[in-house]
């Protein structure tokens, strides 16, 4: 039938089977528990599977009526009534109670995206993740409490508390990923004040029967499973896939055949114009800086002071109501940050002075807004570029005339590159694979190994002895050195260690001490031990433009050989969102001064 | 990922309970308020770099969902909706306590608007709030004399019935 065919060929059908490209160009269904998908190839056909679905409507209404097709599957049911409309007035009448009960408990009158920002000192939560709010409401009411409104979560069911396994799991398919509905407060609980994460709220342009469909497509998937890859199928894009149900003329979801960030799904749907502006939702540590922000000098070094008593200070009680007011609602905001007042957490370290402060607190009547600032905008998550890049350069650094160098890096950002879309003081590298074209005379290159990074991280929040912030360190990674002749080698490591940052000149100056496990030097024929210094300074005198300079070392513990050191000023400019600029000069020990300039290509 | 403590393990589908299932049990969340939930975050997660809630997962499933909490109802079923409308207090207390004292002790914010929101008392046009505020703010030390939502659920009420400007 001419309608049936066009129908299973549709955008609108197979973004409702939940089809999707995977890597080498094949396009199916990403559901995988059974019930799902009603014809058995209907995860690659759905041709038969919209037949399927056809005589499933058809069917005898069993004696739970809710079983039935029709009931289960009221997206679907939209769109095939929609595009063969003298079928549909064929079907039987069938009373879906469960699904009217369940419309009618949750009324939705629109959808947001919402993205949750990383958190202080964990640079791998800069991945972010996504999940949706749906406003409740039936169109009357715009003043109810946003913490009533309801969550949609899609998250992996892991079943092993090892972070490790849980890694290997994750990337390899293993767990499986289940869909969840739960009031907001859950949510903002979780991420804004246990994490102490920023929420970025997106609203979805979705008109009533685009919420309608995304409701039913939310009852339709709701009970099914699909299984976790953390590259490709993650929450992130899982949620993409429900959005683009309810509506079909969302193609963000064909971006990602390869790997997905949770960020660059929310640029791709800004891109697109379906998110309107964003709101930020303030985390813990967020509402801790504005209100000491907000304090005068004495106020803050009286902070400082509290923070470290067990019990109300009496000076506190000297101060003029409104003064009292801006340190009483900061210490509010800094027990909850470092206590993580969240869910059914209740104080430990501080209770007496939490039990003194919300007294003393309820008994100042003044009240003190807080002050939320629009948001430095460089820090949104639509913003900047994406996680994966290509690079291309020039280098001299070698002494020994120009080589080039090329390289993949999956994700995600690094502290050399403009912080836009990104925090500013965290980077986390992983699998960056940089090839150098040797240049071995004229006309002749060799391609070797330049630096291989499986992961980096480091992380350098300013010291804050209110916050108790340590900058750190951790990588794994092969990268190519030159020995005291001038011969390459390639040095393999695993190292970590902590230090210190604070902000100096404008910028942030880091220092962090290592300990090194690997081939750390070019005559060792086993593993060694060693110690070495990762430092620098950075700054960005302009959002597009970040300078600074890096000054590493190391050495091994036995001591026999020279220890080795690199020295390099840098700066980068990002020439358009996903276009990148970088200049380096420096050294490294026994070689002469060289330069670099790289071309990253974010894509 | 993080490790969560004495997980939710289970809520039941309220949809067809009977006219006699009142209070929390009827509205389905009362095995959540026994429960513990919060989060614990460490060194671990260096390795989980998205973050992957499974805040009772299978809890809160689409179809079984929170609960049927606060929809409309016939008169005959106005006794169930008002103890729906109770659990629905008391769920949020639960797990909101530090948040909803903090902003009591203001007199103002999101949270304490959400409790009044959820009282019956914030108003859907201009959205205000400020009289049951106010009343939080003033009664603080006998409206927060325990740690257990369900007492702090039950002076809320019985504030209420004595301040009846609080909620206008």
């Amino acid at each position: 039938m001419a309608g049936e065919s066009e129908l299973a060929r549709s955008p609108a059908w197979l973004r409702a089977l939940y089809y999707v490209p995977h890597s080498f160009g094949r396009t199916t269904g990403m559901v995988d528990t059974p019930g799902f998908y009603l014809a058995s190839a209907g995860r690659e056909d759905p041709q038969q599977e919209l037949a399927a679905n056809l005589a499933a409507f058809r069917a005898p209404i069993p004696a739970k009526a809710d079983d039935h097709a029709l009931c289960r599957f009221p997206r679907r049911r939209q769109l095939i009534a929609a595009a063969m409309p003298e079928l549909a007035t064929g079907w039987q009448v069938v009373a879906c109670t469960a699904y009217h009960d369940w419309r009618q408990a949750f009324p939705v009158q629109g959808a947001s995206l919402v993205f949750s920002s990383n958190y202080l000192n964990n640079p791998s939560s800069m991945y972010g993740h996504t999940f949706l709010r749906l406003q409740r409401g039936n169109g009357a009411s715009q003043h109810g409490s946003e913490l009533l409104d309801y969550a949609v979560n899609f998250a992996a069911n892991p079943d092993t508390a090892n972070p490790l396994l849980y890694a290997v799991y994750g990337v390899s398919g293993r767990f499986f990923g289940g869909f969840s509905l739960m009031p907001y407060y859950l949510k903002v609980q979780e991420y804004a004040n246990a994490e102490s994460r920023d929420l970025w709220e997106y609203p979805l342009r979705l008109d009533g029967a685009r919420l309608d469909a995304l409701m039913a497509t939310l009852w339709e998937v709701g009970p099914h499973g699909i299984r976790y890859w953390y590259l490709d199928e993650n929450c992130s894009f899982v949620l993409l896939a429900v959005i683009a149900a309810a509506d079909p003329t969302i193609t963000a979801v064909d971006e990602f055949p390869l790997v997905v960030a949770p960020k660059d799904t929310v640029a791709a749907l800004w891109r697109q114009g379906a998110l309107g502006e964003p709101k930020r939702r303030l985390s813990a540590h967020s509402r801790l800086t504005l209100r000491r922000q907000a304090l005068s000098s004495d106020e803050a070094s009286l902070l400082v002071r509290q923070t470290g008593a067990a019990k109300l200070l009496p000076e506190v009680g000297a101060l003029s109501p409104a003064s009292r007011t801006r340190v009483l609602d900061a210490l509010l905001e800094w027990i909850a940050y470092d206590e993580k007042l969240a869910g059914t957490r209740r104080p430990e370290k501080h209770r007496q002075l939490w039990e003194e402060t919300l007294a003393a607190r309820a008994a100042t009547p003044s009240s003190s807004p807080l002050e939320a600032t629009p948001g430095a905008h460089v820090t949104r998550p639509d913003y900047g570029p994406s996680a994966q890049r290509l690079t291309l350069g020039i280098d001299s650094l070698s002494g020994q005339g120009a080589d080039v160098l090329f390289g993949f890096r999956f994700a995600l950002h690094d502290l050399t590159s403009p912080a836009i879309g990104y925090a500013k003081d965290q980077e986390i590298t992983m699998g960056d694979f940089q090839l150098r074209a040797h240049r071995q005379g004229k006309g002749r290159y060799a391609v070797v190994p330049e630096a291989f990074t499986l992961l980096r991280i480091l992380s350098i929040p300013a010291f804050d002895r209110v916050t108790g912030a340590f900058a750190w360190t951790l990588t794994l990674g092969s990268e190519r050195r030159l020995d005291t002749d001038g011969a390459p080698w390639l040095m393999h490591r695993l190292e970590g260690g902590a230090g210190v940052a604070f902000d100096l000149f404008g910028g942030r100056i880091y220092g962090v001490p290592v300990i090194l496990a690997g081939r750390l030097s070019p005559a060792s024929t086993q593993p060694e031990l060693g110690l070495g210094l990762r430092s620098g300074w950075t700054m960005s005198p302009s959002p597009r433009l970040q300078c600074g300079l890096r000054a590493d070392s190391d050495r091994t513990v036995a001591a026999a050989v020279q220890p080795w050191w690199r020295v390099a000023a840098f700066a980068s400019f990002a020439v358009t969102t996903q276009q990148e600029l970088r200049l380096e000069a420096g050294r490294q020990a026994a070689q002469p001064w060289g330069a670099r300039a790289l071309w990253f290509r974010y894509l | 990922m993080k490790i969560l403590t004495s997980l939710i393990l289970s809520v039941m589908l309220s949809g067809t309970a009977a006219a006699a299932d009142y209070g929390m049990a009827g509205c389905g969340l009362g095995s959540i308020v026994a429960q513990e939930l919060h989060w614990d975050n460490n060194m671990a997660q260096i390795f989980v770099a998205t973050s992957n809630g499974t805040a009772g997962s299978q809890t809160f499933g689409i179809t079984s969902g929170t609960s049927n909490c606060g929809a409309a109802a016939s008169p005959s079923m106005r006794g169930k909706v008002e103890g729906q409308k109770k659990a629905e207090r008391t769920v949020f207390l639960h797990y909101n306590l530090a948040q909803v004292r903090a902003d009591a002790a203001r007199g103002d914010g999101e949270y304490i608007a959400g409790l009044a929101d959820l009282f019956g008392c914030r108003n859907q046009l201009t959205g205000s709030y400020g009289g049951f505020a106010t009343m939080s703010q003033r009664w603080h030390e006998s409206l927060f004399n325990s740690n257990d939502a369900t007492v702090v659920q039950a002076n809320f009420e019985r504030a209420l019935v004595q301040d009846s400007v609080a909620c206008g």
